[in-house]
């Protein structure tokens, strides 16, 4: 008791460090990415296909882990499923036709002038 | 009947052959509402659509608010929450023209009058700006950038950060069109 309250300065000083830190970590952190968020949504790109057509709202800005098939490569990202459009960060490599994919993406919202699911910062799960 | 039929595609095929359309999945929206001596307010989108028609001028784009990547998240959490109702609005949307285009008329510094309208949040506000437009390697290069006002849109910026917010904001847009076949 006498060593603590000898160090209260110290004590003090140290949980102020801790509640200084913690607030600018808060404050100033990076925003997530997709690798870092649970999937609220993982299975068939089919079955998601089907499952927006009832209330796309829901799914605006969620993570999603999809399996499907390619079916079109372009620069920057890929075609799953005929209309499930899946951009990457990173150029994408040795993507193929047909090839069957699951991919963990975020939903950005329906394309309405290319009839599209948009999905960014997406990331390979399995192929 | 069988023949008119035929008429009819052959028709529509010639038009769908003529009308020459560019487009992109990947266009690139930044805005900018930084105050000096504050943190920086920014935030790029590289996820914009759109498609432009070379035969008529005119232009849509689609600009995603949920894609729009700040640097610190609860910036990000924010502006899609507080500022922009993304979950309400989840896109901007931009219709307009560009004036007097002609494919002709394209050089490497080429630049148009675009007239549009820009709607966010379901607000409408004319658009007036000039766009740079450049062809390569059958690509379409379009560059402009123009301000905007929060409260065009119905965006309150509450007293607590309003010195830190810019009183407009510097959107500018790089898209990179390829033909639509």
């Amino acid at each position: 008791m006498n060593l603590l309250k000898k160090n209260k300065t110290v004590v003090i000083l140290i949980f102020l460090g801790i509640g200084l830190w913690s607030a600018y970590q808060y404050v100033f952190a990076a925003p997530l990415t997709t690798n870092e968020i649970t999937a609220a949504y993982q299975g068939e790109a089919e079955d998601f296909k089907q499952l927006v057509q009832n209330d796309f709202d829901q799914w605006h800005n969620k993570i999603i882990q999809i399996t499907g098939s390619i079916t079109a490569i372009q620069e920057n990202g890929i075609l799953l499923n005929q209309n499930i459009y899946c951009q990457f960060d990173d150029k994408l490599k040795d993507a193929a036709e047909n090839e069957v994919i699951t991919l963990k993406g975020r939903v950005i919202g329906f394309d309405e002038l290319l009839e599209e699911i948009k999905l960014n910062q997406c990331i390979i799960i399995q192929k | 009947m069988k023949n008119a039929i035929v008429i009819i595609i052959g028709l529509l095929m010639t038009l769908h052959l003529n009308a020459q359309k560019y487009f992109t999945r990947t266009g690139i929206t930044q805005f900018e509402a930084s105050e000096k001596a504050f943190e920086p307010v920014e935030a790029i989108n590289k996820s914009t659509t759109a498609i432009f028609d070379a035969n008529t001028g005119q232009v849509a784009a689609q600009v995603f608010i949920a894609a729009f990547q700040f640097d610190n998240a609860l910036m990000q959490e924010h502006f899609n929450e507080n500022y922009m109702d993304s979950h309400q609005y989840p896109k901007a949307i931009f219709k307009g023209e560009l004036k007097d285009f002609s494919k002709n008329k394209l050089t490497s510094d080429s630049s148009f009058d675009l007239d549009g309208t820009l709607t966010i949040k379901g607000i409408e506000k004319e658009i007036h700006t000039k766009v740079y437009l450049k062809e390569e390697n059958n690509r379409l290069y379009v560059t402009t950038n123009f301000l905007v006002k929060p409260e065009d849109f119905d965006i309150s910026i509450p007293s607590i950060v309003r010195d830190k917010i810019a009183k407009q904001i510097q959107i500018s847009i790089a898209y990179e069109l390829i033909e639509k076949k």
